[in-house]
């Protein structure tokens, strides 16, 4: 590993050291309250899964990222009231945690432990609690195709419907490892690394014939298909792995889900020139009132009703600097803004850093705002954080302007 | 450089060094070599291999399309996370056998 790599290595096993420093008590309280769920508790769990799924995405840790992304699962259900976290419930969160902290440790020789049989528990937990309707859902598939018709994907309806939560959209990528990977000088790893940072690899396909065997010329083409969810709009995506934007084709999966539409993906020109990136789902999602919650983050009115602060939500203790700010939930909180139809101002202490993800939803809210004539800016201009996350992650301000956003959300000059 | 052995009856090949670009037409004649036909049994040990570009899975893509002709799978052994978590997230361990 580089230098740098292993001090953001060194930065994450302390952050998770944090995070998991009193889970099992947390875990034993909320056995103890049963079906009764105290939902600020179960949410500061959720928020310790959810943190270290998305710093494992970013640095690559594939079993760290998937232990989370099942127990963040596991806890989603909790707090949505479909699993009571009764003993036996806690006795299997217990583990996951501890098999969790000790992934961590290991740095990447996590990767080579083989951790199949707690997220099949896992997943088999979640999927006893499912609604009879979803479990049939886990049992009814859909083909994802191109749009000449070749099928590509069968993807469960439950998986499909979980992709786009939150905000986030599906897209099938088409990749050529020689030509947009070799030839420009990355390895297939760079390519998923930065994929996994900033979204979910749903599923993945090779054209394996397309390379032909021992005794055939040298390749010159190897099709890669990557099923993928995300928050990032498709020219933001496309501008950060340097994909043309027609091998980034978005999948509508709410008709594909209603059997709508043919089971294939919609070709780039088809798609909306500026999508929302608020989903059907927000627009029926109770909007917060002003100096209501949205995860982490509050949200407050403007005397004058003319714009709405966003702001750790502190609670009073002033440890503003604690907060955790993830893209999801820098996300959900500006659909909510949206919603309303106000400018917003940002109100970050100095020192917050929302992660790649978040740097990756704040331009995509900020070209949303902007296609609505909204403003989205910093109260105070751009926390030091954000300048310094934004620098090291490569935005400049041309890039920036590219993608239709001003340099100062990210104290970018 | 490429070690070859032949293990209770299987084929086993030791790159030791990165299957990249700059390596990977040496170790396809190497390979091709080691490849008797009607082989079905092949294992690539990835011990000392840090890194597989693009051009490195295309030689082990061909190499598994050249077993599949006659019934074999190709198995990696020994591969550094970095290299096994990539293989798993390309589902490439549907088709390959993954050990260690």
């Amino acid at each position: 590993m580089e230098s740098m790599d292993d001090e953001i290595m060194a930065m994450f096993v302390e952050d998770t050291r944090e995070h998991l420093g009193d889970i099992e008590s947390c875990l034993m309280d909320m056995e103890r309250d049963g079906a009764d769920i105290d939902e600020e508790l179960v949410n500061k769990v959720f928020r310790a899964a959810h943190s270290i799924k998305g710093g494992a995405g970013f640095l690559n840790l594939q079993n760290t990222r998937d232990l989370g992304h099942k127990l963040e699962n596991v806890l989603h259900m909790i707090r949505g009231r479909e699993i009571a976290p009764d003993t036996r419930v806690i006795n299997i969160l217990l583990g996951g945690f501890d098999r969790l902290r000790s992934l961590v440790e290991m740095g990447p020789a996590g990767d080579a432990e083989d951790i199949s049989g707690l997220l099949a528990g896992l997943s088999s937990l979640a999927v006893e609690h499912l609604p009879e309707e979803k479990k049939d859902d886990l049992a009814r598939t859909v083909d994802i195709s191109l749009p000449g018709g070749r099928v590509l994907f069968t993807e469960d309806r439950l998986s499909l419907d979980q992709a786009v939560r939150g905000g986030r959209m599906l897209y099938l990528v088409e990749y050529d490892l020689i030509h947009d990977v070799h030839a420009r000088k990355k390895t297939p790893l760079d390519i998923f690394s930065a994929m996994e940072a900033s979204g979910l690899i749903l599923d993945c396909r090779m054209d394996l014939a397309a390379v032909g065997d021992l005794d055939a010329p040298p390749t010159n083409s190897i099709p890669l298909f990557v099923l993928f969810s995300t928050i990032v709009e498709p020219d933001v995506v496309s501008y950060l792995f340097a994909l043309d934007e027609r091998r980034i084709i978005p999948v509508d999966v709410a008709s594909l889900l209603a059997g709508e539409a043919p089971a294939e993906a919609a070709p780039p020109e088809a798609a909306p020139s500026s999508p929302s990136p608020v989903p059907a789902a927000a627009a029926s999602r109770e909007t917060a009132d002003p100096g209501d919650c949205v995860g982490p983050l509050r949200l407050y009115r403007a005397p004058d009703h003319t714009r709405l602060a966003c702001a750790p939500d502190v609670g009073g203790s002033g440890a503003a600097g604690a907060v955790e700010l993830t893209g999801a939930d820098l996300a959900l909180a500006l659909e909510a803004c949206l919603v309303r139809g106000l400018d917003v101002r940002l109100d970050f202490p100095p020192q917050a850093e929302p992660g790649l993800d978040g740097l990756l939803a704040l331009v995509s809210a900020a070209r949303t705002f902007a296609v609505r004539g909204l403003s989205l800016a910093h109260a105070a201009g751009a926390p030091a954080g954000v300048a310094a996350q934004a620098a090291r992650a490569g935005f400049t301000l041309r890039a920036l302007a590219e993608a239709g956003v001003g340099g100062d959300l990210f104290g970018v000059a | 450089m490429n070690d070859m052995g032949n293990e209770s009856a299987a084929v086993v090949l030791r790159p030791g060094r990165d299957i990249v670009a700059s390596t990977v037409e040496g170790f396809r004649v190497q390979w091709k070599e080691a490849l008797a036909p009607g082989t079905a049994s092949l294992t690539v040990d990835l011990s000392g291999v840090a890194m597989v570009d693009s051009v490195g899975l295309g030689l082990l893509i061909a190499t598994h399309n050249t077993l599949g002709k006659a019934g074999g799978k190709l198995r990696i052994a020994n591969a550094c996370p970095d290299i096994l978590g990539l293989l798993r997230t390309m589902r490439l361990d549907k088709h390959f056998i993954l050990e260690g």
